[in-house]
């Protein structure tokens, strides 16, 4: 066990786990764009930096183990200036489509431009655009959207187990999409929609069909299914909209299969959980 | 101060580098080479070489300065992962051309420190990894290795000793970004050229998730004259913290350009005037970056200043680094802020894409500056431009985005009322003109 002090709170955890979880522990909050608990973290969107005692440099929690007497700061006014400082190198070149965004709502940028983000844009410049490339009838990419924090390339490469996506480019004008002929090919190609923070990947199938803060959330599964996904079907007057996995604190339970997710909009197809 | 000939400057890296046909190795091993090499490898422990090269105070050329002994020490002993030993040839720093120079004319002295090296870490495979665009280079370097491969230096049972070592040339496809140390792993393993997150360091999980150590070939290229010598031997030149001799490529408005390998800790204002011919006729010096494009830079006034002595701490006392050594001079007739903007259109073009800052804040600032240099700035982008690059300072995860800033926050502190000039009158201070 590591005793370590954040923001002034003594607390004792396991050694070896990270700052972001010795944090989340005592209930304090870090928050994260590109960590997610399935892969190792990418350090990528440096919105989770914390300030530790001895070191000069910002760290980033999801990274940096606790030592023995780490003291940690994660709301001094230097982690909130860099907070602050990430979320607007994001929102300069993301588009002010909130209102037609079907992600509005459980959008991890939105809530975060809530509380760290700027009232007044300070760029002047033309924003950054991405020319559309369509990715058939499931997925549908706005990449105008993106803030590249690539979970849905370690997603595709650790788990779809197909290295279909990645960064193309590189600079302010990285991409991310798909390799060869604009598809993600995979039986679990969908996962990438639940997995994105943002808009830039949604269901096309969901797109303008109703907002998320109407839908009714039920969770359900379907006896045909060969991988029994665990799914939570978003229903609105009577009609199943949308069909995503389990998210419990910003995380997939599972994946489920692009067959559950596409493929089934009858409420006779799926044994309602309730 | 250290008592130096300036005009006659002494050499240990460059020892063979007027000497031609060096590249042969016929001609290297005349000249005593891979002597050192044999002797080390057949009377030497590993631990006493470190030991050496720790005493010598060597320190990594390629930037960061950091104890080239102390990192070799890092590497696991008891690990049962085989141990690398890369070198950094991917020499892409904008204004620092001094490695290339050891690559093309002198290569078996950097194959002989690797040699050393990798004696001392325990490793049985090397990399060089060069720049994509040395093409040249890396023919020489290539013809060295099968040379040496011939000649029974490298591969099994080398100099008649019981030690294995391959030597593999690799390389890069010209990303600036490669030239940093994980990066350049991850090139190497075929991969993206991104840098990893630290910890953990290369020393303990690198090439193939072994113990590496990266040096630059400058460092390595040292090596040999160290174990030769001694560490005292190497310590007679340069001071107490910066020992030995350094590189310095000095490129820009100035009389002799070239390469010069000078000992640290001799005065910078009477190397720039002395050895490289002061400014050219008619005209002074203005700014000076003395480590590299990615250093801050500093005024005439600072780097003829007393204080400011060409080793780790003297540019340090100014407010800059000595980096790599690439020494690159503006006189009077640049335009600071054309300069800043080329300089700025390299970041933004060379950053990977990787975390957020460098990302989105290296083509903020090249758009910003390039607007101010053609008279459509606005009054309060100074302070912007300056906002910008504190904001990406030390919150990326490799230097690159530092080195962004840095030359941002300098030329914006020392010479504000160029860029004020740029945006009240919209065009260049006069007599200064577009490079």
């Amino acid at each position: 066990m590591a005793k370590v002090v954040i923001d002034g709170q003594q607390v004792e955890v396991r050694e070896g786990i990270t700052i972001l979880w010795a944090a989340r522990q005592i209930g304090k909050y870090i928050p994260t764009f590109c960590y997610y608990p399935w892969f190792p973290p990418q350090g990528n969107c440096r919105i989770c930096q914390v300030e530790v005692k001895g070191i000069p440099k910002l760290q980033i929690a999801c990274n940096i183990p606790v030592r023995d007497g780490m003291e940690i700061f994660t709301e001094n006014e230097r982690v909130i200036r860099a907070r602050r400082a990430v979320m607007e190198f994001l929102l300069i070149h993301h588009p002010l489509d909130c209102p037609i965004c079907d992600q509005s709502s459980e959008c991890d940028l939105q809530d975060l431009a809530f509380r760290h983000g700027m009232a007044v844009g300070r760029y002047r410049e033309a924003k950054r655009t991405f020319p559309k490339v369509d990715y058939g009838d499931k997925i549908a990419r706005e990449m105008n959207r993106c803030i590249h924090c690539r979970r849905c390339i370690k997603l595709a490469e650790d788990y779809m187990g197909v290295e279909v996506i990645g960064a193309l480019e590189r600079g302010d004008k990285t991409e991310i999409g798909a390799y060869i002929d604009a598809i993600i090919d995979s039986e679990w190609s969908g996962n990438v929609i639940d997995i994105c923070p943002v808009g830039a990947l949604t269901d096309k199938k969901f797109r303008f069909s109703s907002r998320v803060w109407d839908l009714d959330q039920v969770n359900a599964y379907r006896p045909d299914c060969p991988h029994q996904c665990k799914v939570r079907l978003g229903i609105h007057r009577g009609k199943i909209q949308r069909v995503t996995a389990r998210i419990y604190n910003g995380v997939m339970e599972s994946m489920i299969c692009d067959d559950c997710r596409f493929n089934h909009y009858n409420l006779e197809d799926w044994v309602l959980e309730v | 101060m250290i008592d130096f000939d300036y005009k006659n400057p002494e050499k240990i890296v460059f020892k063979n580098i007027d000497i031609p046909g060096m590249r042969y190795v016929a001609n290297y091993r005349k000249k005593g080479g891979y002597e050192t090499a044999r002797t080390v490898i057949a009377e030497w422990k590993p631990d006493d070489v470190i030991e050496e090269v720790k005493k010598s105070g060597l320190r990594g050329r390629g930037g960061a300065g950091f104890l080239t002994g102390l990192k070799w020490s890092f590497i696991p002993k008891d690990s049962p992962l085989p141990k690398y030993l890369i070198c950094n040839a991917d020499e892409s720093e904008p204004g620092t051309f001094k490695d290339r120079e050891i690559l093309r004319f002198d290569p078996h002295s950097l194959i002989e420190g690797m040699i050393i090296g990798a004696y001392a870490i325990g490793a049985h495979q090397g990399y060089i990894y060069i720049r994509g665009e040395f093409a040249q280079e890396a023919n020489v370097v290539n013809d060295a290795i099968e040379e040496a491969y011939k000649e029974g230096v490298l591969g099994k049972s080398i100099l008649k000793t019981n030690w294995d070592f391959d030597l593999h040339l690799y390389r890069g496809a010209g990303a600036y970004i490669c030239g940093e140390e994980t990066a350049l792993i991850e090139s190497l393993e075929g991969k993206r050229g991104h840098p990893r997150n630290k910890p953990p360091f290369p020393a303990v999980q690198g090439f193939n998730q072994s113990p590496t150590i990266v040096n630059n070939v400058e460092t390595l290229a040292a090596v040999p004259y160290i174990l030769k010598y001694g560490a005292q031997g190497y310590r007679k030149y340069g001071t107490e913290k910066s020992a030995g001799t350094k590189l310095f490529s000095v490129c820009g408005l100035i009389k002799k350009p070239g390469v010069y390998e000078v000992p640290m800790g001799i005065s910078f204002k009477r190397f720039l005037y002395e050895t490289c011919g002061g400014p050219l006729e008619g005209r002074e010096f203005k700014a000076i970056i003395p480590g590299g494009s990615s250093v801050p830079l500093i005024t005439r006034e600072m780097a003829e200043s007393e204080e400011c002595t060409m080793d780790y701490e003297g540019f340090q006392k100014v407010g800059t680094m000595l980096g790599s050594g690439g020494v690159i001079v503006y006189d009077n007739s640049v335009c600071i802020v054309r300069a800043l903007e080329i300089l700025s259109r390299f970041y933004a073009h060379e950053s990977c894409g990787q975390c957020t800052p460098c990302r989105e804040g290296t083509g903020w600032l090249y758009k910003v500056l390039h607007r101010i240099e053609n008279g459509l700035g606005h009054p309060d982008e100074i302070d912007l431009i300056v906002d910008i690059a504190n904001n990406i300072d030390g919150e990326t995860i490799c230097p690159l985005g530092d080195a962004a800033a840095w030359p941002v926050q300098s030329a914006v502190k020392n010479f504000r009322s160029e860029f004020e000039y740029h945006i009240t009158h919209h065009t260049c201070l006069p007599g200064t003109a577009k490079y």
